[in-house]
């Protein structure tokens, strides 16, 4: 909370500091949600001028800075889908960007070829996924937030979050489960 | 809850200690659980690690989107709204509740020249109600002069400051509403034609 302050008293590093401090999960919450590079840059765009020029309406005594970030986040990622409608994405474009992480040296090309085939069916699993699913999965294991602030940035009870998760899980699991992926984690997670 | 929503929420830590303690007890005792807690654990490790790394930006990535951001941000600053941004609550707050007191006179505008004196151009015979006041703010002295007149109806509001400057509110189209009653007079307000000019200071 130092740099919102520091911000606020108009130290013009700071403002340079939090958006190095949060960007990067801004973008990837944003990405997870929509899976489009350009749109997802586009709401960090979208994000950060409205947080600089309203720095001033974040109240701590609401809650965490974060959760501010991301619930300004989520709502423009609502706007972006409202804007164009969620393209289908290119399983290529999505594992470029980041979907495919790159396999330790060591790995063998068998295992490396079963970590990116688990990817990809991750990657069409999510696809599936309605936007709400997709949003609260991202928030829950992309972002690691607890049921209570995910209810906060979604602006949902958190029962409602937490069964969003548990729908989310359901359909990625069968998803999975219809692939016979599960020999494939388990080789992977091994 | 059937088994399955059982068992993610003991992964997911959102059973009570009751809830938490039947579902160990069942585990203990049913293969079939204990498998299927295992591969819903696996598919809460493989989101894990995998939402994680999804959308990960590239290096450099979101550093060029910053200036763009800062500018606009820049931009948009509250505070520079063209017109009023300088101008005390008050004076705009006194300034429609006037314009409100007076709407059910009969009114005229006079004219105003470029240095805030006031000359109502208004008939001799023409009863006027005028009002001034003035408050400071901000170290400023700053009046709120209004002049109605009955004929032709028009109603002129303006504000003058010290330094020199004045800002006419006008109502410039004619009243519809018509005062048929005597008029009471108002603190700092006369019901007689104001043909003196109220000069700021």
């Amino acid at each position: 909370m130092a740099l919102v302050k520091r911000s606020l008293n108009g130290d013009q590093i700071a403002y340079t500091d939090l958006y190095e401090a949060f960007a990067p999960d801004v973008y990837r919450l944003a990405y997870s949600v929509l899976l489009h590079k350009q749109d997802a840059e586009d709401v960090v765009q979208e994000v950060f001028v409205y947080v600089f020029r309203n720095l001033a309406r974040y109240d701590p005594n609401r809650g965490a800075f974060r959760t501010w970030l991301y619930t300004i986040t989520i709502s423009r990622c609502r706007n972006a889908r409202r804007r164009k409608r969620l393209p289908m994405v290119a399983l290529s474009e999505m594992l470029a960007n980041g979907m495919d992480p790159p396999a330790p040296e060591s790995e063998n090309p068998e295992l490396s070829s079963m970590r990116s085939a688990a990817h990809q069916l991750l990657g069409e699993a999510l696809k599936s996924l309605s936007p709400r699913l997709r949003e609260a999965i991202a928030l829950r294991y992309g972002q690691g937030l607890i049921y209570r602030e995910m209810a906060d940035v979604l602006n949902v009870p958190p029962k409602t979050a937490e069964s969003r998760v548990r729908l989310a899980h359901q359909a990625l699991r069968k998803v999975m489960d219809e692939a016979n992926v599960a020999p494939l984690l388990e080789e992977v997670l091994g | 809850m059937d088994a399955r929503e059982q068992l993610l929420a003991y992964l997911e830590g959102t059973l009570s200690r009751k809830e938490r303690q039947q579902v160990l007890t069942r585990l203990q005792s049913s293969p079939e659980w204990q498998r299927e807690l295992e591969a819903l654990r696996g598919v809460q490790m493989q989101l894990r690690t995998e939402m994680r790394l999804l959308g990960r930006p590239e290096r450099g990535q979101l550093e060029a989107l910053l200036p763009d951001i800062l500018n606009q941000a820049a931009r948009g600053k509250p505070g520079c709204s063209p017109r009023w941004s300088g101008l005390p609550t008050f004076v705009l707050v006194s300034g429609v509740l006037i314009m409100i007191l007076l709407a059910p006179l009969v009114l005229h505008t006079s004219a105003v020249d470029a240095v805030g004196n006031w000359q109502p151009n208004v008939p001799e015979s023409t009863p006027t109600l005028s009002l001034h006041d003035e408050n400071t703010i901000e170290g400023q002295l700053v009046a709120l002069e209004a002049v109605a007149t009955e004929e032709p109806s028009r109603l002129h509001v303006q504000l003058v400051t010290d330094r020199g400057g004045s800002i006419p509110l006008r109502q410039a189209s004619p009243i519809s509403a018509r005062w048929e009653a005597s008029p009471v007079p108002m603190p700092g307000a006369t019901a007689e034609p104001s043909r003196e000019v109220p000069r700021w200071r």
